[in-house]
């Protein structure tokens, strides 16, 4: 299917070939197995323990998929992340840009500002952001969860678009705007493209944490018809919680989704990370 | 082409963004519609109910009562009801968040999640003693609760139409093979002393328990041996010291007479998943059960036969009977209603403790009531399964105890967990009672 | 003349790409901050939720104080949090460079190995939570059949053990550098090749490209890395509220979960002290991301 040119597997001598897929290995299984775990589990009467089931039973889906409203839950997801990823990556990468490749004052202070978000404690931010949506009128909006989420990553795209940004060739724009270019169309035309694969793995990383964000949800969002995965599955933990066997296929129900969404997200990433290869 | 697509991201991005905001103005929109339909006065209830059917029963069968008075009174009034999605907890987090901001629910259930302190401190919660005190109907339908929550200023914020309602459970065969004498025959925490060794003799397990709410049950209940131990037992909320003689000889018969008696197998860690305790008295393995009469549930069709499964309470050293009934956070009204709303949130408290759903939550064995107006004789007939005859007669037991007290939560707040913390330490030998209450002033002085 | 106007589109340029960004902050975080800062010199708790009262001058550091005198649970979330913070520099780092190296040399099957790692830092910590507390779990758990396979009857309960606790809790995040991983894949294939090749042609081992070259290229991002599992290892909340519980004991405090049991998780609503605690994680956060930098001269790749 995927025919790509530069896929020819560097060569080494045959230890560190064994080696390479002795890590390749160890990785597959510490991601890999705790999720199959649950999978097989999810399977057994009496979830637990090695091995597979001795009977399958398939009580826990049939309750997920008869009585519960999946499908809402995952768009709300979908539409909220999505659209708090593009406009947080959007404004960070702006104001990443200036700070990483122009000299003006005050910006040491920007980049301790955006430092400082990573740490506060999100308890302490709770009071006043329910305060501001309420004010606003975006209590149990999804507008209103689009708007947090989108600050909530400031200082982790930051750091990496900052970073990127920063290793880009000087003469890149210096040539951009020998031929006429305006600072908005250098940042659009030539940086936004070289940076690619940067801004992509900056919304890769929004979108996962935005995607798994649960107790801003849970707190703003109280309509069943808007509520996100992560909140769907908070209800399973305390509905769920003397029958195992359904909780392990709620796990099952929520993550399986996400991984199939992010393989497709990240094979559409993937392509321009190659494509988008610094040159020169 | 490039800037083409980043900018069909974002006009995409856009356009999702806009469809959100339309479809959240609609949402609004239909909201102020129907309040200007009627010009009847609206009140809404928050509840944590919000399990369907299959998930849990009971849940369901609540709404329902709530819906029933909403139907009742729709001439009247409008109840709107909502159910929260993240339960009670998230309720309690909500209401927090509403008070930081100067707002409260109208009215809510808050389930055992006490906001009345913060929410009273805050002043915006309704006093419900003078309503209580001018309709005896009420009081008796909320029970204990009035008792247990009159705050120290002669103030009643909250009010529960059920209770935790707390003895424990016996195997009657396991301990009749022992030759044990069975727990309704008990006068004495020394008769308890004697069936455990007589038990453990016959080389059954007299309990399972854990680091945590089954030991925490049996610690209540000893707590209540005497008057000089029950008076520091009342007072929990502001104990001066816990190396006060009887809460150490508390703990001395739990290490000693407890704890040492069963082996680690029968001794989880504790927290909300470990439930192994539950499961050994399930299947027969152990004779004692630390849990609430709501237990019965869970008794159907287990190993250790439900016709074998007896409740009780806890003896005392003078001749009593203890039983554990705790009120907790109820039903928390807004003082910023005005009168007619305030009106109907007091009318629905008064049909939730009201001797019909009283009745109704015992018959489906939602749980316990605080409400005196139960006939349980009568209840106790019209209820068919053998689970829902036990929860009759284990709440029927507890009612008519000669001693009603708070459990181990209730009583010591935030030090709850900081007690419970040091049951390991004492099951292992590796901490004395001495080393425990002292550890525990110091985490009790690290709180203030 | 001319270079006046210049300078005047520049600045108004600077301000229109930063200012949304500072809008972003401004509204979600800078109340938030102030707010931290000045109510931990304050009372305020469940008795006065919502009018915090300053402590007066001479008393004003009594959080801070109580916090380092009489409060148990903050030293030990003070001591595990630092802890983790070290142990996801020496192990989840590391691992997740090694990883990326190996996959950077696109042996068969490497994409795949890059997807599935991520898949731990996909799931939500909530549920990869109750992963780690099933499988901890002495009834239905792995750890223990395994450990009774190799010692019968051992039956060892993971959580149950201070020790054992704390490690229980470290297992269920620290190897999952998955995203750091993707991170660093993305810098080292946006390299030059030539460089590789010239590298190649002079006859050096690939093992000798990656100490040499690979590795020093990678430094700003493997700083940029460290920042975010060091933030990681320093907040943890989730895996210690969803296995332990903070417990045994309160062994496995992180100052996260302080600051949560402290404000929201007690009846007494402390908010003072847990802010106090805030500013505390604050300060070590932002003297952790500084020495990061130095270390991996993030600064002078970004000034250069």
């Amino acid at each position: 299917m995927r025919k790509k040119v530069k896929e020819r597997p560097e060569s080494g001598t045959v230890l560190e070939k064994i080696f390479r897929y002795f890590v390749m290995l160890i990785v597959a299984f510490i991601s890999i197995y705790p999720i199959l775990w649950v999978f097989i589990s999810s399977f057994k009467e009496k979830p637990g323990g090695l091995g597979l089931p001795k009977e399958w039973v398939f009580d826990g889906y049939i309750t997920i998929f008869t009585e519960l409203d999946i499908q809402t839950y995952f768009l709300n997801s979908l539409v909220i992340t999505v659209i708090s990823t593009v406009l947080s990556v959007t404004v960070v990468s702006m104001a990443a840009y200036v700070v990483a490749r122009m000299q003006f004052k005050g910006k040491g202070l920007v980049t301790l500002m955006f430092s400082t978000t990573l740490f506060i404690p999100a308890v302490s931010i709770s009071f006043p952001i329910y305060r501001l949506l309420g004010d606003l009128g975006l209590k149990d909006t999804r507008l209103g969860v689009i708007i947090v989420y989108s600050g909530l990553g400031i200082a982790v795209t930051y750091f990496i678009l900052h970073s990127y940004f920063a290793s880009i060739p000087k003469e890149m724009e210096e040539a951009a705007r020998v031929d006429g270019c305006g600072y908005f169309g250098t940042f659009f035309r030539i940086i936004v493209p070289i940076a690619k694969p940067g801004l992509s793995t900056a919304a890769i990383l929004a979108f996962l944490n935005n995607w798994n964000e649960f107790y801003f949800a849970s707190i703003l969002l109280k309509s069943p018809e808007k509520m996100t995965i992560p909140a769907l599955l908070g209800q399973f933990t305390s509905a769920y919680s003397k029958n195992l066997n359904g909780m392990f296929s709620a796990i099952i129900v929520a993550v399986v989704p996400t991984i199939i969404v992010f393989c497709l997200l990240s094979e559409t990433f993937v392509k321009s990370l190659t494509a988008g290869a610094v040159k020169g | 082409m490039k800037r083409k697509q980043f900018i069909s991201i974002l006009l995409a991005g856009m356009m999702i963004g806009t469809m959100a905001l339309t479809g959240c103005g609609n949402g609004e929109k239909e909201k102020e519609g129907k309040s200007a339909e009627n010009e009847l006065p609206t009140v809404t209830f928050t509840h944590g109910f919000y399990q369907n059917e299959s998930e849990w029963a009971s849940a369901a069968e609540m709404r329902k009562i709530y819906e029933e008075f909403a139907e009742a009174h729709k001439d009247e009034f409008n109840f709107v009801i909502k159910a929260d999605q993240s339960g009670t907890e998230g309720i309690y987090n909500t209401a927090l968040n509403d008070l930081s901001s100067g707002d409260f629910y109208d009215i809510a259930d808050f389930g055992g999640w006490d906001i009345t302190e913060v929410a009273a401190g805050s002043d915006a919660i309704l006093d419900l003693k003078p309503y209580l005190d001018e309709d005896a109907d009420f009081k008796d339908g909320v029970g204990v609760c009035y008792d247990q929550n009159l705050t120290e200023d002669g103030k009643i914020y909250t009010v529960r139409e059920q209770i935790e309602g707390v003895g424990f459970w016996y195997n009657q065969k396991l301990f009749e093979q022992a030759g044990a004498a069975t727990p309704d025959k008990w006068t004495s925490w020394k008769d308890f002393d004697a069936a455990v060794d007589k038990l453990a003799a016959a080389g059954i397990s007299p309990f399972s328990l854990n680091a945590g709410w089954p030991t925490n049950l049996l610690a209540a209940g000893y707590s209540q041996r005497d008057e000089a131990s029950r008076e520091f037992y009342a007072n929990g909320k502001n104990v001066e010291s816990f190396g006060d003689e009887s809460f150490k000889g508390t703990m001395d018969f739990l290490q000693n007479n407890v704890l040492k008696k069963i082996d680690s197998a029968h001794f989880g860690p504790g927290g909300d998943d470990d439930a192994q305790y539950m499961e050994d008295f399930k299947s027969g393995d152990s004779a004692m059960l630390f849990n609430g009469v709501w237990a019965t549930g869970e008794f159907v069709d287990c190993e250790a036969g439900i016709e074998n499964l007896r409740p009780a309470v806890f003896p005392t050293d003078d001749g009593k009977k203890a039983g554990l009934l705790s009120g907790g956070c109820g039903y928390v009204v807004s003082n910023k209603l005005d009168e007619e709303q305030t009106e109907i949130c007091i009318e629905f408290m008064k049909y939730m403790t009201s001797p019909e759903i009283a009745s109704r939550i015992v018959e489906k064995g939602i749980g316990m009531v605080p409400s005196k107006t139960v006939d349980y004789t009568e209840v106790q007939s019209s209820v068919e399964t053998p689970e829902g005859k036990l929860l009759v007669e284990a709440c029927q037991q507890l009612q008519s105890a000669d001693i009603q007290v708070l459990g181990w939560g209730n009583t010591f707040g935030d030090m709850e967990s900081e007690i419970q913390n040091k049951y390991a330490g004492l099951k292992d030998g590796t901490k004395t009672v001495d080393q425990v209450t002292e550890e525990l002033d110091q985490a009790k002085a690290a709180l203030e | 003349m001319k270079k006046r106007k210049r300078w005047n589109k520049k600045s108004f340029f600077i301000l229109a790409f930063i200012a949304p960004a500072i809008l972003l902050f401004v509204l979600i975080y800078a109340y938030p901050l102030l707010n931290i800062i000045a109510t931990s010199f304050c009372e305020w708790n469940s008795k006065n939720f919502t009018a915090p009262k300053f402590l007066g001058i001479s008393h004003m550091f009594d959080n801070y104080k109580k916090l380092f005198t009489i409060d148990a649970n903050f030293q030990q979330a003070l001591i595990n949090s630092l802890k983790w913070v070290v142990l996801t520099l020496v192990i989840q780092v590391p691992f997740s460079v090694l990883t990326a190296l190996v996959l950077s040399k696109k042996n068969k099957g490497w994409r795949f190995i890059r997807n599935v790692f991520v898949i731990p830092n996909i799931i939500s910590t909530a549920a990869i939570g109750l992963i780690f507390l099933n499988m901890y779990s002495p009834s239905r758990g792995i750890i223990t059949e395994i450990c009774n396979i190799i010692s019968p009857g051992s039956n060892v309960s993971v959580l149950a053990e201070e020790n054992m606790a704390f490690w229980g809790v470290t297992f269920s995040f620290i190897l999952f550098g998955g995203s750091s991983c993707l991170l660093l894949l993305t810098q080292i294939f946006s390299t030059d090749s030539s460089i590789y090749e010239a590298a190649k042609v002079d006859g050096a081992s690939s093992l000798q490209i990656d100490m040499k070259i690979t590795l020093p290229l990678l430094k700003p991002m493997i700083g940029t890395v460290a920042v975010m599992a060091a933030n990681y290892g320093l907040l943890l909340y989730n895996e210690i509220a969803l296995i332990t519980g903070g417990g045994p004991d309160n062994a496995t405090y992180s100052l996260s979960y302080y600051i949560y049991k402290t404000a929201l998780g007690s009846l007494k609503l402390n908010f003072a002290r847990a802010n106090a605690a805030g500013v505390i994680q604050m300060l070590i956060g932002i003297i952790l991301v500084g020495m990061i930098y130095r270390i991996f001269s993030v600064k002078k790749g970004l000034e250069e």
